[in-house]
């Protein structure tokens, strides 16, 4: 039976299901339903509005009794073993004016000044000159939710990092796990947090952007807000955790 | 399962009660806003965004800043050591930036070290002679490292001020430049000498960078007048004047100077369009109006008068078939007109501007 808890639903939901393969290998499917969106609180009183949002999540996976078959993930960033690469080199000769100064300058802004020499010479020279530029062409799409060590995924929308809004995944297999020989308990648990500085906090004031004094004091608001996010009792450690989903699997 | 946990539940009625105090906090000092919202220096900083803050004055020891991101941070006279984690910080273009580096570079390689050790311990012209000599070594790939790591540990102001001025000339990578400038006005913010050269130095090489604004906001309220004054200069040449405008505008008004303050209409009118610049530009002295002065309709109607004999010659001097007697000829009802759209454009900077500009003709119509 899943045990899903999901501190924030609104803002990030995740779902955890597992499915079994075939009953000759024993392997199972991670199945998990993601969610992020925004989350808006309204104050009435001076008609103060907070919006959070993502732009960058993270899940992780753990296994007990269980692990993970290999080439299974999901969103794995493999780098092709092959990429093209252009070398072009050309020749040219470059007519210069090389000017060697001797800098001797006053220091003007202190009660003892300094002076040193000042030489100034000119050469003209001709030098051949043989330029090489190397150029490897490779186009990569941009993987939404991107396999990682240590069993985690990033979730990103863009390579800008663009506000995260909508299903990530949707009951698809984020990868196959396998009992581990001997092991008695088996237990998935999957959890998606964020860190604090991948969170963006919009502040209203009757509709309009709210004008912070300075930057100090919205990277500061900032982190008064997420500290509070990450729940009251919790131990805030530049992390929030959003979700965390248990399943004890039965053989 | 539906659940009703929503974002209330959260961000409790107490947390909201402190945003509310702390957005009416006006002390722009870091430590001070710390305080304030009770943060905790070991674990809340970890992973933040702190991108362009201000760590100006500041004891930042005993912070942890693992994983942050600093990118852009400054400060002035900012104290920080090995107590500072920045462990996997991205610290892109901050104060921090620079002595990370320096750090690497001299642990790595321990003769390099030894000649910073050297020549910080010359006498003074030797000291200058040396790093001179160093700078113009082609094949010493890390001189200028050298050099800025002797400004660093010499105890000689005669001797600093040279190689910031010596690495000026031979810093090719304004990044890096930067980055140096950023850690004299953290670790030298005392020595005011030493800090107006940095100031005149970040002004005049990077006016389009917005740290160098960010800094030179920091040294507005400095206690000594030069240093004020040369900020003040770099904030007014500043490519991003218009965003800090608000907070500039009155400093300069309170102020004595009215080079200043001129100077200030002229960067106001300039962003407004060729127009103002032209009703704002006081021709008797050859510079933009002192707003603070009463303007009069004299004042406007000689305005006039010069910005159209002005155009006249201009046109005479490229058509080449005019008359200078034709030029001198301005009629009166064109410089009327001319004064009127001067006085028009001029109350538009002050609506538009805020720019506290006091006109005669309005004063006489009020009695």
């Amino acid at each position: 039976m899943p045990d899903d808890n999901n501190a924030l639903p609104d803002l990030v939901e995740l779902l955890l299901r597992v499915s079994q393969t075939t009953s000759k290998t024993k392997e199972l499917e991670i199945l998990p339903e993601l969610r992020i969106s925004n989350a808006t609180l309204d104050e009435e009183q001076d008609r103060l509005c907070f919006t959070v949002s993502l732009k960058r999540a993270w899940l992780s996976l753990d296994l007990s009794g269980l692990e993970p078959v290999p080439g299974s993930r999901l969103g794995e960033p493999t780098r092709p073993n092959e990429v093209s690469v252009k070398r072009k080199t050309s020749r040219e000769l470059v007519t210069k004016n090389q000017v060697s100064a001797g800098a001797g300058i006053r220091a003007d802004m202190t009660s003892a000044s300094a002076s040193a020499k000042l030489d100034l010479g000119a050469k003209h020279t001709t030098a051949g000159t043989t330029i090489e530029s190397t150029t490897s062409a490779e186009s990569a799409p941009h993987i939404r939710v991107k396999a990682r060590g240590n069993l985690m995924w990033e979730i990103t929308d863009s390579p800008q990092l663009g506000e995260l809004d909508g299903t990530f995944l949707n009951n698809e297999p984020l990868c196959r796990v396998k009992p581990k020989s001997g092991a008695n308990a088996k237990t998935v648990q999957m959890s998606t947090f964020a860190k604090q500085r991948d969170v963006l906090l919009r502040l209203q004031k009757s509709n309009r952007p709210f004008p912070f004094l300075n930057v100090n004091q919205e990277r500061l608001m900032k982190i008064l807000i997420v500290k509070a996010l990450s729940g009251p009792g919790t131990k805030f450690n530049g992390f929030i955790e959003f979700s965390r989903s248990e399943i004890n699997v039965e053989d | 399962m539906k659940t009703n946990i929503t974002l209330d539940e959260l961000i409790t009625s107490s947390v909201i009660d402190l945003t509310r105090s702390f957005l009416s906090f006006e002390d722009k000092n870091f430590n001070a806003q710390v305080r304030f919202l009770d943060l905790d220096k070991k674990t809340d900083f970890k992973h933040a965004d702190l991108a362009g803050v201000d760590f100006s004055h500041s004891d930042i020891r005993g912070f942890d800043f693992t994983g942050a991101d600093l990118r852009g941070a400054t400060g002035v006279d900012v104290q920080w050591d090995t107590t500072t984690s920045l462990k996997g910080a991205n610290t892109d273009d901050s104060l921090f930036a620079y002595r990370i580096e320096r750090d690497r570079l001299l642990a790595e390689n321990p003769a390099l070290a030894k000649q910073v050790a050297r020549l910080s311990k010359e006498y003074w012209p030797n000291a200058i002679l040396g790093v001179e000599k160093l700078l113009r070594d082609k094949n010493q790939p890390h001189r200028r490292r050298i050099a800025q790591a002797v400004f660093d540990e010499t105890p000689d102001l005669v001797v600093r001020s040279n190689v910031l001025l010596f690495l000026r000339l031979a810093t090719e990578s304004g990044e890096e430049h930067r980055h140096f400038i950023y850690n004299i006005f953290a670790s030298h913010g005392d020595e005011t000498n030493v800090v107006r050269a940095a100031i005149r130095a970040l002004a005049a090489l990077y006016p389009d960078h917005k740290g160098t604004l960010n800094i030179l906001m920091a040294y507005l309220d400095h206690q000594d007048a030069t240093i004020r004054n040369e900020a003040f200069n770099g904030v007014l040449n500043s490519v991003h004047l218009k965003s800090v405008l608000d907070n500039v505008l009155p400093r300069v008004t309170a102020q004595d100077n009215g080079l200043h303050r001129r100077t200030l209409l002229g960067r106001i009118a300039q962003m407004a369009g060729p127009a103002y610049m032209a009703a704002a530009l006081d021709s008797d002295v050859a510079n933009f109006l002192d707003y603070t002065e009463i303007i009069s309709a004299r004042k406007t109607h000689s305005m006039a008068q010069n910005a159209l004999l002005k155009e006249k010659y201009a046109r005479i001097a490229r058509s080449r078939h005019g008359k200078l007697e034709e030029g001198l000829n301005v009629k009166e009802s064109e410089i009327n007109k001319r004064a009127a759209e001067f006085q028009r454009l001029l109350k538009n900077l002050r609506e538009q501007y805020r720019v506290p500009l006091r006109f005669e003709w309005e004063k006489m119509k009020n009695r």
